[in-house]
């Protein structure tokens, strides 16, 4: 019988490598990530994922300056999907729109009684294109997380969906922050690793 | 200037303003559309699970059929009512009494059903209206509000003896 090893692609022949630390933010606002040259592309990966303030969501904005700046105009192309399944209760939200950040996920737990079913949030990002000037930048994202609804004691929600830069440009620091319509909720915890497959 | 943290990857802290992180307004009201739009398709495969195949024509047909039924049992159909019933008695083999008597059954038993959909309905829309209007309405409290209504819908549905 193989080795688990044996099957799995080693680093630096196509498969996954960790880029820099893994990150444990604490009562942070956001999270910039750099996203260095030389990879095909890349995988964040965000697991115990907590903000401050019940039901936020988690976004992701682009830089081309280092960081220095992040578009936040409508340039980007979103589409969200949320399904939520509690008993035998299925539904779905679909949307798509022009918009000035990347959603990823939503109704993150504070680990409050409210919205603390699952109580927390884990995302795998992949960032495509990210240092291609030619070419425009895009993500895909599955996220699992908690949903504000006391009446069930099982049920999970899950996000997934996409999104691109309208223009293309050469990306070299990604923005992860949460939003809320009514507070600016901080990141409280959590754990987030970058990887790419090089060139 | 107000400033927040932010952790670079580099492990570093540095200070934004605050600014950058200002709320992202969320209108409320497309909010609500959105989620009268998921009620109205939910509400309609509910209809479907409990009514079957049945056409929309069939189902104008049955306030009518359901006048004739009782007229029949009332020895007061009139000739136009009576050619209805003998229509579909004549394609099953039933008699007009069995026919009527199963009209009436069925007409009797959807007609809580009708009441507590359109009740429901009522009530979701109102509900999803009244959070409409508050502005700290987001996402969660429109799926809080369809969330409530299914699980309102299952419960009475299997009050009434329907299996969905």
């Amino acid at each position: 019988m193989a080795n688990l090893s044996d099957l799995l692609p080693s680093a630096g022949g196509g498969g996954l490598e960790p880029i820099g630390s893994l990150l444990e933010p604490s009562n942070v606002a956001a999270v910039d990530i750099a996203l260095p040259t030389g990879y095909l592309f890349f995988v964040l990966y965000v697991w115990h994922f907590r903000t401050n303030i019940g039901g936020a969501k988690l976004a992701a904005r682009l830089s081309s300056d280092g960081g220095s700046t992040f578009d936040t105009s409508d340039d980007y192309a979103h589409a969200f999907s949320f399904t939520h399944t509690a008993s035998s209760t299925v539904w779905g939200r679909r949307t798509a729109s022009l918009i000035d950040y990347l959603a990823l996920s939503e109704d993150i737990s504070a680990g409050s009684p409210y919205y603390s079913v699952l109580d927390d949030c884990t995302s795998r990002i992949e960032i495509y294109d990210a240092r291609n000037s030619a070419a425009r930048t895009k993500l895909n994202f599955q996220s699992q997380t908690a949903i504000g609804d006391p009446a069930y004691n099982y049920h999970t929600a899950q996000a997934v969906g996409g999104g691109r830069k309208i223009t293309a440009a050469s990306h070299d620091y990604l923005r992860l922050f949460t939003y809320q319509n009514n507070g600016n909720p901080l990141i409280a915890a959590g754990k987030i690793q970058l990887f790419g497959v090089p060139e | 200037m107000s400033t927040v943290n932010v952790l670079k990857s580099d492990g570093s802290i540095q200070a934004v303003p605050a600014s950058e992180f200002a709320s992202q307004p969320i209108d409320p009201s497309a909010l609500a559309a959105d989620a009268l739009s998921r009620m109205a398709q939910w509400i309609s495969e509910f209809e479907a699970k409990i009514i079957g195949p049945v056409s929309p024509a069939e189902q104008l047909s049955w306030a009518e059929k359901e006048a004739a039924a009782r007229a029949y049992h009332g020895s007061s159909a009139s000739a136009e009512q009576l050619t209805l019933l003998q229509a579909e008695a004549g394609l099953t083999g039933e008699t007009l009494a069995d026919l009527s008597t199963k009209i009436i059954t069925q007409a009797d038993a959807f007609r809580p059903i009708v009441g507590m959909i359109a009740g429901l309905r009522r009530k979701t829309e109102e509900a999803v209206n009244l959070a409409a209007t508050d502005p700290q309405s987001d996402e969660a409290t429109f799926d809080a509000i369809l969330t409530a209504a299914q699980t309102q819908a299952l419960t009475l549905a299997q009050q009434l003896g329907l299996s969905v």
